[in-house]
């Protein structure tokens, strides 16, 4: 059902420059792309600018390109690329180093952004221990790093990781719980 | 035994017992306290109504067809890399955690700083691996593996020589993470090898060379300070980074003559001199350790043990002054196989010494483990030819094991 409303808004997004169409995609998909960038971004308002800065890029796309076909999934995409950029912006390194830092303190007194990062940080942390058992596995097939990568890292759900490697969502599941066995594998020795 | 009545948490529970058992994180667990941490997250709801009005009046703006600059304006923003998320591949992993974790996250001191232990220390371990990730030259790949395997005796010397908490822990941690990243090395020197000589790759192999001595000598250092399961770990890793400086100085002359590097004649000298005297010290230390030992034990199986190590040990000294004779007659492979066999060889001698030394300290029935497993004879004598300083042990031990 979701899928044909899509449809629908993105005919009407890219075919008769709809703001009204644009408007409903924006109220279907600001909290997900909201929630989806909040936890790998400093800040709350670095998350409001980049999901703002998606879905306008989003809009830009779907004037330009006529093959577009699951809006989910670009969306998804254009806010995992605005997330890299963000970064690589920042990072200039070797020479530079970064200047984000996640605010650690966990006063009680702080207003609910401080004191979320607390809990931001121990989400950081747990990505990293992720991210060091996957980085174990280059030898590990670019599919499987893919669905474990959109699974693990990035937290989507298997109908939006279908979407964007252009499977069907049993096909997503399917790959990831055979990824699993061999991160389990790889581990194991 | 509760978690049998409980569903939900059940798996999730027995889970990260197997895992913590197995000492890996609980990936699915920490995966899933993750989505349910995200679900909770709502952006503000006058956030979202002031966006929505900002972007319909931005995307009002941007409609008229025939506003060309306008559009192509907006084009060139998002470029032509946006074609590839639809038509290339997903952004690839290495990619997204260069981006996410490249550079420092944290203020840099914070991660940098981190030991084994610490909950920063995987953020620091995962920034290193993206930078070799990102780091495509095989040279300059070498020269950064060696930098962060630098960074492990560090971290290892740290923790031996500062106060901080559950030091053993850190220890055993510390010291094994310093073992893997040796044997990356050692694995990046055996691809060098196949492959072709440059001589940014001959400088890499240098610096490989050079510093591993370092590191074999400053572990000895830190090695007195720690506790005995410990030293054991640490001196394979001596013997490990002992050998991959060798091996690389192997590596050095085969490609002497070349015009891609190599090492001079003068320069051949004064390694194997390095890599003697680390022969020649861990003889030494060999030695030392068997005549504090034969103080204190009274077992067969130790004696036996030591004897066979203190061989060991008097005969590097010869097989040194082979290489050297060899090194003099022009013939600088075989000197070189010669240093390496001795320097095996005093590892070795250390090896069974330091098992030795864990009998008459606080390890008691593990040390004996240790000795017998490494040492050429066969039967382990009972409790009571344990030393006096252990006899504690042994009391705790029998004990607990009749409590049963």
């Amino acid at each position: 059902m979701s899928g044909l409303l899509d449809r629908y808004l993105l005919f009407r997004i890219r075919e008769q420059q709809d703001p009204e169409a644009f408007a409903r995609l924006y109220d279907r998909y600001v909290q997900a792309i909201y929630r989806f960038v909040y936890l790998k971004l400093p800040s709350k308002q670095d998350s409001e600018d980049i999901t703002s800065e998606v879905f306008l890029k989003c809009w830009n796309f779907l004037q330009e390109h006529r093959d577009v076909r699951e809006i989910r999934a670009l969306l998804y995409k254009i806010a995992r690329n605005a997330i890299a950029d963000w970064y690589r912006e920042r990072s200039g390194w070797p020479d530079r180093s970064l200047a984000v830092t996640f605010r650690f303190e966990d006063t009680s007194s702080e207003i609910e952004a401080v004191s979320d990062s607390g809990r931001g940080r121990e989400l950081l942390e747990a990505r990293a221990e992720l991210a060091l058992l996957m980085g174990k596995l280059e030898r590990l097939k670019d599919e499987y790093r893919d669905v474990l990568s959109l699974r693990l890292i990035d937290g989507l759900p298997f109908s939006v990781i279908a979407e964007i490697m252009e499977k069907t969502p049993g096909h997503a599941r399917v790959l990831y719980h055979r990824a699993k066995k061999a991160l389990d594998q790889l581990n194991a020795s | 035994m509760r978690a049998f009545f409980i569903t939900g948490q059940k798996r999730r529970s027995i889970s990260s017992m197997h895992h913590k058992i197995m000492g890996q994180p609980d990936l699915y667990c920490v995966m899933k306290s993750l989505r349910d941490h995200e679900r909770g997250i709502k952006p503000d709801s006058a956030w979202v109504r002031a966006n929505r009005e900002t972007l319909l009046m931005q995307v009002r703006n941007s409609i008229p067809s025939a506003d060309v600059a306008a559009k192509n304006r907006i084009l060139a923003q998002t470029g032509s890399r946006m074609l590839k998320i639809i038509r290339g591949p997903v952004l690839s992993f290495t990619a997204i955690l260069a981006a996410l974790l490249g550079g420092s996250l944290v203020s840099v001191s914070a991660a940098e700083r981190s030991l084994p232990g610490d909950s920063l220390y995987a953020l620091k371990l995962v920034t290193e691996q993206a930078r070799l990730a990102l780091t495509t030259e095989q040279s300059a790949r070498m020269k950064l593996k060696v930098e962060f395997t630098k960074r492990r005796v560090e971290e290892l010397r740290t923790i031996a020589t500062t106060p901080v908490s559950k030091k053993d822990e850190r220890a055993a941690k510390a010291a094994e993470i310093l073992k893997q990243d040796l044997n990356t090395l050692k694995q990046q020197l055996e691809n060098a090898k196949t492959s072709g000589t440059t001589k940014e790759l001959a400088d890499a192999v240098k610096v490989v060379e050079k510093e591993t001595v370092q590191v074999v000598k400053t572990l000895t250092e830190t090695k007195k300070e720690l506790g005995g399961d410990v030293q054991l770990t640490v001196s394979d890793a001596q013997a490990s980074a002992a050998d991959i400086g060798i091996q690389a100085l192997q590596a050095l002359v085969d490609v002497q003559g070349s015009d891609e590097g190599g090492v001079t004649d003068e320069g051949l000298e004064a390694s194997l001199a390095a890599h003697a005297e680390v022969a020649k010290n861990v003889a030494a230390n060999t030695m030392e350790l068997a005549a504090q030992s034969e103080a204190s034990t009274a077992s067969s199986t130790t004696s036996v043990t030591s004897t066979s190590a203190i061989a060991l040990a008097k005969n590097v000294e010869a097989m040194l002054f082979e290489a050297q004779q060899l090194l003099l007659d022009g013939k600088s492979a075989e000197a070189i196989q010669k240093i390496k066999e001795a320097s095996l060889q005093s590892f070795l001698a250390q090896k069974q010494m330091e098992g030795i030394q864990q009998i008459s300290g606080d390890s008691g029935m593990a040390g004996i483990t240790n000795a017998a497993a490494i040492s050429t004879s066969t039967s382990v004598t009972g409790n009571a030819d344990v030393s006096a300083s252990s006899s504690q042990e042994t009391q705790d031990a029998s004990s607990a094991s009749g409590g049963q």
